[in-house]
């Protein structure tokens, strides 16, 4: 007991000096924890908003409808080739890298065995850690060379499909291994069997993990260049869906080679793909969160 | 007595029980025709129906824990049965032997057999996917699935292709309102389950029970999870269902086992200790570790 807590007036007005300091104190801390926040998310949307901006104002200045339905002629012309052929590649990855993907994920997290889990697991890690040019070079020395196939769309959905296989491997167990215990046992205590089960109660929860699983890898896909220039080679024409000897066009070709161009027109287009780019990994985003959406209707809120 | 519809045999063989004749047994537990307990039941006996679960000298356990040991009990069609006993003792185990469910596990045995209808559930006749469907099981914590009330309803219904496509929705109807929950979720059956209160959600697992139309129910603590009042609007629908199904449930609460269950099975520390009436169980308990489990000292 001290002189101050036996008169109240001094006390208090102590006590609020106290309060005050730590009140201070307190926004301080928080003032600054926010700041770092704010810092941090700058740091992050900063770069997106300038090169988003950079990249816009530099190719929307030449804009014209025409650049997106002319294919490629020599250095000029338009981008539709190019367009139709990421928009082919990506298409390809998904259903190839798709089928594996999804499949190996379901193998994994439904049927393996200790051993030829840790196996196909350790593998996909192995493959993903595969730096992708490297993975291009062995399917031009293979495919194209070996096998005779040339630049073809075959080579280069193989090649890069092998090279995103992993995240959708990845995304599909993990998703199925986070559905709840509880649906496996009340599927199976009503006797479905357990591949129904896994078609019509457990892989429902699990499908936005599995699709965002795919949509980041048919983004990769659609950023992809080294791989591609070692398998898809370069086409100033449409592509023809033939899966060899078709070499085809494809915008990060167009972004990487036509801007060590020395020609005005090839920057153009240089900077033009690398919008659309932009725009398609956008599109993807947007579609990934749509079907999350559009899935989740009677997901428990509970997991 | 007699007529009481489980059956037990405590580990020495020293069945107290009239009621406990298993027929084409006699051989294997010569103790359970002691002249003591024919003659005590059986002149009394109405015709006793066949059993329609039944454990003989069942011993399971998952690697190398045995859960329980020598279990012999027996439920007779179209009656309720509670089986109680402290956290931990094989309730579960023992009531997920009867459907198969602890096949699921990989670490698990067991000796001993364990019947539905006089086969051995293992047996292969029916097989597990139709042992399950007419032995159906209903859990601890309500899990509808993740997809429209009345999916849930028809799930297993569609998985054993019971009914024709144009019927789903007459058959959802029909075990919703035995449920009584139709007023509740009419107006929305096309939504998700998961914004029903947890008893709801629980009638809902017991409607996609029931729509399978199975002989048995498995109840493992069905209203553990749920408040007083909508426990007893599903202890009232369990009485409902007898006498067409036969009813099996793991319950803590004694007062439950008394309210509902004709029969109780008491099991400690993987031991079947006692059966019989519930009322006696409850009341007149005959061995020591009954009468501490009873009066609240263990467990
Ligand atoms: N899958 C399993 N693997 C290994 N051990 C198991 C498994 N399931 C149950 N057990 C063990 O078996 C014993 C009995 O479990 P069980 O779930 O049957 O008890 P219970 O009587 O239902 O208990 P509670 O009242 O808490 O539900 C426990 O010791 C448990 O650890
Ligand atoms: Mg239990």
């Amino acid at each position: 007991m001290t002189a101050a807590a036996l008169t109240p007036g001094a006390g208090a007005r102590r006590d609020g000096a106290a309060r005050a300091r730590l009140r201070f104190r307190r926004r301080a801390a928080d003032a600054a924890l926010w700041s770092a926040c704010a810092a941090a998310l700058a740091l992050v949307v900063a770069p997106v908003v300038w090169i988003v901006a950079d990249v816009a104002s530099r190719s929307l200045v030449h804009w014209h409808w025409s650049l997106l339905t002319r294919t490629t002629v020599g250095q000029g012309g338009g981008l539709a080739n190019a367009i139709v052929g990421t928009l082919v590649i990506v298409a390809g990855v998904a259903v190839v890298a798709g089928t594996a993907g999804i499949g190996g994920g379901i193998y994994l997290a439904e049927y393996a065995s200790e051993r030829g889990g840790s196996l196909l697991r350790g593998a996909s890690e192995v493959l993903a850690g595969v730096p992708s040019i490297v993975l291009g070079y062995l399917g031009y020395i293979t495919l194209v060379v070996a096998l005779h196939w040339q630049f073809s769309l075959g080579a280069a959905l193989i090649v890069l499909s092998l090279m995103v296989v992993p995240y959708v491997v990845k995304a599909t167990e993990v998703a199925l291994r986070q559905v709840p215990a509880s649906y496996r046992e009340g599927a199976a205590a009503l006797g479905m069997r357990s591949g129904y089960a896994l078609r019509k109660v457990v892989i429902r929860p699990a499908l936005p993990g599995i699709a965002t699983g795919l949509i980041v890898a048919m983004a990769i896909a659609l950023g992809e260049t080294a791989p591609l220039l070692y398998t898809a080679g370069w086409s100033d024409h449409f592509p023809t869906l033939h899966l060899t000897h078709s070499p085809l066009g494809y915008l990060t070709y167009v972004t990487y080679v036509f801007y060590n161009e020395p020609y005005a027109s090839s920057h153009q287009l240089s900077h033009l793909a690398a919008l659309l780019l932009i725009v398609l990994v956008l599109i993807l985003i947007v579609a990934s969160r749509l079907l999350v959406a559009a899935t989740q209707r009677h997901a428990a809120d509970r997991t | 007595m007699t007529h009481s519809l489980a059956a037990a045999r405590t580990d020495g063989g020293n069945s107290r029980r009239a009621g406990a004749q298993i027929p084409g047994s006699r051989s294997r537990h010569p103790d359970l025709l002691s002249p003591a307990s024919t003659r005590a039941g059986v002149a009394a006996a109405p015709p006793a129906l066949p059993p329609v679960l039944k454990t003989r000298d069942a011993t399971m356990g998952f690697g190398l824990k045995t859960v329980l040991s020598s279990v012999t009990l027996e439920f007779r069609r179209g009656t309720i049965n509670a089986i109680i006993g402290p956290t931990g003792c094989g309730k579960s185990t023992l009531l997920r032997a009867f459907n198969r469910m602890n096949d699921r596990s990989p670490t698990f045995w067991r000796r001993g057999s364990v019947e539905f209808e006089g086969c051995d559930v293992s047996a292969g006749t029916p097989d597990p996917l139709e042992l399950r469907r007419r032995v159906g099981m209903v859990f601890q914590r309500p899990n509808p699935f993740p997809m429209s009330i009345r999916d849930n309803v028809v799930a297993g219904v569609r998985a054993h292709r019971l009914a024709p496509r144009r019927e789903l929705a007459a058959v959802a109807e029909r075990h919703l309102r035995q449920v009584g929950l139709w007023d509740a979720v009419a107006d929305r059956l096309d939504d998700s389950p998961f914004r029903l209160s947890g008893g709801q959600q629980q009638l809902l697992c017991l409607a996609r029970a029931l729509a399978v139309e199975p002989d048995v129910l498995l109840l493992d603590e069905p209203t553990s999870s749920l408040d007083p009042a909508t426990t007893e609007i599903v202890e009232a629908l369990l009485r409902t269902l007898t006498p067409r199904l036969t009813l099996v449930l793991v319950t803590h609460n004694l007062a439950q086992a008394g309210r509902v269950a004709g029969t109780t099975a008491f099991l400690y520390d993987g031991r079947l200790v006692e059966a019989g009436e519930t009322r006696q169980i409850l009341a007149a308990p005959r061995e020591p570790e009954t009468v501490s489990y009873v009066t609240g000292r263990i467990g």
